[in-house]
């Protein structure tokens, strides 16, 4: 029943020419909406909130020793934080301190 | 262990820049990026000086406190490193560096600035210790080979030393006086000059 009290019973023609339109009208929202979904497309933003992908990563520590074969040098061990410190100090002391190699090492010598 | 620390002894460098090439050839530096640098003061002048400076490894680093993006970070043993993953090649560091390690490389057509490159003391970067990743990116680990940075081991006349601070500091001051000079090479006088208005 419509608001008048009327039946809404229409004969066939007439249903097919009012729904017509109304679906046309639906296609072209359909369209427009889609046109602009793809035109403003470009418009959107990456996320550059600081995430996982930014967080600093932890980096192993240098007495763990490294994961390339061949090159670590001997005289410590892999994982041993007193060995690798041993090694660091003895290796400075015996390449770069030629008077602790040589007779004239000042034995004698005291900081100022 | 005390942190780790270089020492250039300006009465031993001759400019050989062996170290500057030491570097570039362990880490496959890129054209144009120098890590490390011979400086010579008053060049060609009978008495010049000259001194290896690269990335001090700051205790108090200015260019982690200007990074934008916070991406540097020092290890146990006091060496300052970044994550190229997360620096942006903003400069920033450059600016505030007073020895002007932070390097960048500008290949490219128009000179496009990459990101950050810096001494590592040769300890590599945030990727797993000697890794290919961190080989690309940062250069040879070789803290965590057991070695010392290759510009202190290659330097032929020892002039550039590398290495724990302490053990560093002490084989300065036995040079220093095994060769008699004191006052004037080493100690306050030096490092801070001489008070003004007094005479010596």
């Amino acid at each position: 029943m419509s608001a008048h009290g009327r039946s809404e019973t229409l004969i066939p023609e007439r249903a097919a020419r009012r729904a017509t339109p109304i679906t046309a009208r639906g296609a072209l929202g359909l369209l427009m909406a889609a046109t602009v979904a793809v035109s403003l497309a470009a418009c959107g933003e990456k996320p550059q909130t600081a995430g996982d992908s930014n967080a600093k990563k932890a980096d192993a520590k240098a007495w763990e020793g490294s994961t390339a074969q061949g090159y670590s040098v001997d005289g410590w061990k892999a994982g041993d934080k007193d060995s690798w410190e041993t090694q660091m100090k003895a290796r400075a002391q015996r390449g770069q301190n030629e008077y602790s190699r040589s007779a004239a090492a000042p034995s004698d010598a005291k900081p100022q | 262990m005390a942190r780790m620390k270089f020492l250039c002894d300006a009465e031993r460098c001759i400019e050989c820049n062996g170290c500057v090439t030491a570097c570039k050839a362990e880490h496959d530096v890129p054209w144009g990026v120098n890590r490390r640098r011979v400086v010579t003061l008053n060049d060609g002048v009978p008495g010049e000086k000259s001194i290896s400076v690269a990335c001090m490894h700051c205790s108090d680093a200015p260019c982690m406190a200007v990074c934008p993006v916070d991406c540097f970070y020092r290890t146990e043993e006091g060496v300052v490193l970044h994550d190229k993953d997360i620096c942006i090649g903003c400069g920033y560091c450059s600016y505030a560096c007073p020895f002007g390690a932070p390097q960048f490389p500008t290949n490219g057509t128009f000179g496009l600035r990459g990101k950050m490159d810096k001494c590592t003391f040769c300890a590599g970067g945030p990727e797993a210790n000697g890794s290919e990743a961190e080989n690309e990116k940062y250069g040879r680990n070789r803290l965590a080979e057991g070695k010392l940075p290759a510009c202190a081991e290659m330097c032929s006349t020892k002039a550039l030393l590398g290495g724990d601070g302490d053990v560093v500091a002490d084989i300065f001051r036995t040079r220093v006086l095994q060769r008699g000079k004191g006052s004037e090479v080493w100690g306050w006088g030096t490092a801070y000059g001489k008070p003004t208005g007094t005479k010596s």
